[in-house]
């Protein structure tokens, strides 16, 4: 899958194309894993060009989100549709995620 | 016109990638939407890995069909393997209310598909597992 990574500041901005499934989301985990390891600890996550994201991608969240947590990061997601928003809301993954409206708002919150 | 299709993949990971092509097209002869396409396709991603994945203890090539059909305004899809049996109806729903820290990674692929779907049937007849998935159009 195509990944496009850009950064304002200390914060990474990454958007991920198509979906994230059983096939792409090791892909996607190896990405967030690679810019963790090069020290940055905040991300905005946008899913403007995301058609859907199944629970292999969901994985990959929470993953990202367990280990920033504890590495006092951040993890901004933003422009989800309605479909993904309604995926986040049935797995209790929306309380858990700052989520926004879209990037400029998501750079705000990292 | 019927609207009737069947699919027929073998137990490769990258067959799945074929019934989403196929469902791809069906959907656009049939004219469903967004929603409809979204949450189906993503419980044929979650179901048709399970099977591959998981299902056969040997290494031999096992066909998996895939059927779709619309009546009563409702989408159906149909999955026949002879993978091992297992009734995804039986299995636990997670806690969703765990916090960050406390949440399990995983599990959440067949709860989401008994969320998404009007209804989720499964049976075993001749040695073959049926799951019979019903979208209601909206």
């Amino acid at each position: 899958m195509e990944i496009r990574d850009k950064k304002e500041g200390d914060i990474v901005i990454l958007e991920p194309i198509g979906r994230i499934d059983t096939n792409t989301s090791s892909e996607f985990e190896n990405k967030i894993v690679e810019v963790m390891d090069s020290g940055v600890t905040r991300f905005v996550v946008d899913l403007k060009e995301i058609d859907y994201i199944s629970s292999a991608g969901l994985r990959v969240f929470l993953m990202a989100i367990k280990k920033l947590k504890s590495l006092g990061g951040s993890f901004i997601i933003c422009s989800m549709s309605d479909h993904i928003k309604e995926v986040f809301d049935i797995s209790g993954f929306t309380p858990i995620f700052t989520i926004t409206a879209d990037q400029a708002s998501g750079l705000t919150a990292a | 016109m019927s609207t009737h299709k069947t699919v027929r993949i073998t137990n490769q990971r990258d067959q799945i990638d074929t019934v989403r092509k196929f469902f791809d097209n069906y959907s656009k002869e049939n004219k469903l939407t967004e929603k409809t396409v979204h949450d189906i396709q993503m419980a044929l991603d979650e179901l048709l890995t399970n099977i591959v994945n998981y299902g056969y203890e040997d290494k031999d090539e096992h066909q998996i069909d895939v059927h779709f059909g619309i009546n009563n305004n409702a989408v159906n899809v149909e999955i026949v393997d002879d993978s091992k049996p297992y009734n995804i109806l039986e299995q636990e729903n997670p806690d969703i209310s765990l916090s960050v820290e406390d949440k399990p990674i995983g599990g959440l692929g067949i709860f989401l598909i008994k969320k998404l779907m009007s209804n989720v049937d499964y049976y075993t007849e001749e040695g073959k597992n049926h799951l019979v998935m019903t979208k209601e159009l909206v």
